[in-house]
């Protein structure tokens, strides 16, 4: 606009639009931020993470269980301080709700009159594995769910003992346990199998 | 004794997790799943909000109702002989 030239009503409405243009960026901007922020996050570690579920034994619920991950992150983005640890906020939650499924299955389980079978993986799945793996992963899921995760986290993820204990919000000697011992029974039930 | 029992570890979490698709609309889904979690929320908040005030009123009105109109207690002064005088004048009148 040319400075020198006098304000006609179609430059105030212009202003005014502008201004109210800006009031609208200024008042939405810190959900943008986030919104922004967590999709960006969502585009780049969603399928990871969703990988990370199924090998965490969520199963058919592991679409879900990822989806509460974000929303628990956009519900808490405010109190994140370190924006670059959100990932890490995010695998912890997702370890967290699966082993509360685990709990609520075994609740299931015990409450149910009848045999229910309850599948880990889709049918889609379970035809992709080859038969070596398949042996693996069920033996792996006859672990207690602290030795499966640490194994997932270690020899998936190639996390540090540092890392895990952080995510999953124990000492690093217990990570160290429950490796060791994971990976011992896990040695012994496939041996026994070979048998 | 554990370095094959590793590699094969490794070898199927890698294969499982190769099995895992992606759906292509995951984000929108979220998305909506999240809107409408947010909104139940709210939903909730104001009914609890609109309970407790509406408990508080009746707790309020349950309390006048029961109270006795010769009785005022607003304005009663510091004088020993003033719920004589509150019967016979009650506040208001000349």
């Amino acid at each position: 606009m040319n400075p020198t030239r006098p304000l006609t009503r179609a430059d105030h409405r212009g202003e005014a639009e502008e201004g109210a243009v800006a009031e609208h960026t200024a008042a939405v901007t810190p959900d943008t931020d986030r919104d922004t922020a967590v999709a960006a996050l969502f585009e780049t570690h969603h399928a990871g993470l969703l990988r990370l579920a199924v090998l965490l034994g969520a199963g058919p619920d592991a679409e879900d269980v990822v989806a509460e991950a974000f929303y628990q992150l956009q519900r808490r983005w405010g109190r994140i301080r370190d924006k670059d640890a959100a990932v890490g906020y995010l695998r912890g939650v997702i370890l967290n709700l699966t082993r509360m499924r685990f709990r609520h299955l075994r609740v299931v389980r015990r409450h149910a009159q009848q045999n229910v079978e309850f599948t880990e993986d889709s049918a889609e799945q379970h035809a992709l594995l080859r038969d070596e793996h398949r042996h693996v992963v069920s033996a792996l899921r006859t672990l207690p769910t602290r030795q499966h995760q640490v194994l997932v986290l270690r020899y998936w993820l190639d996390l540090s003992e540092a890392e895990i204990a952080r995510t999953m919000g124990i000492s690093q000697g217990a990570v160290k346990s429950h490796a060791s011992r994971g990976m011992a029974r896990l040695s012994s039930i496939l041996k026994g199998a070979e048998a | 004794m554990n370095g094959g029992t590793e590699e094969r570890l490794r070898s199927a979490l890698a294969g499982l997790a190769d099995t895992v698709q992606e759906s292509p609309d995951a984000y929108q889904r979220a998305r909506r799943q999240w809107r409408r979690r947010d909104l139940r929320r709210r939903a909730l908040t104001v009914a609890i909000v609109l309970v407790m005030v509406v408990i508080a009123c009746g707790v309020g009105i349950w309390a006048l109702s029961g109270a006795s109109p010769a009785r005022h207690v607003i304005f009663n002064g510091d004088r020993q002989d003033s719920a004589q005088d509150r019967s016979i004048y009650p506040p208001g009148s000349p």
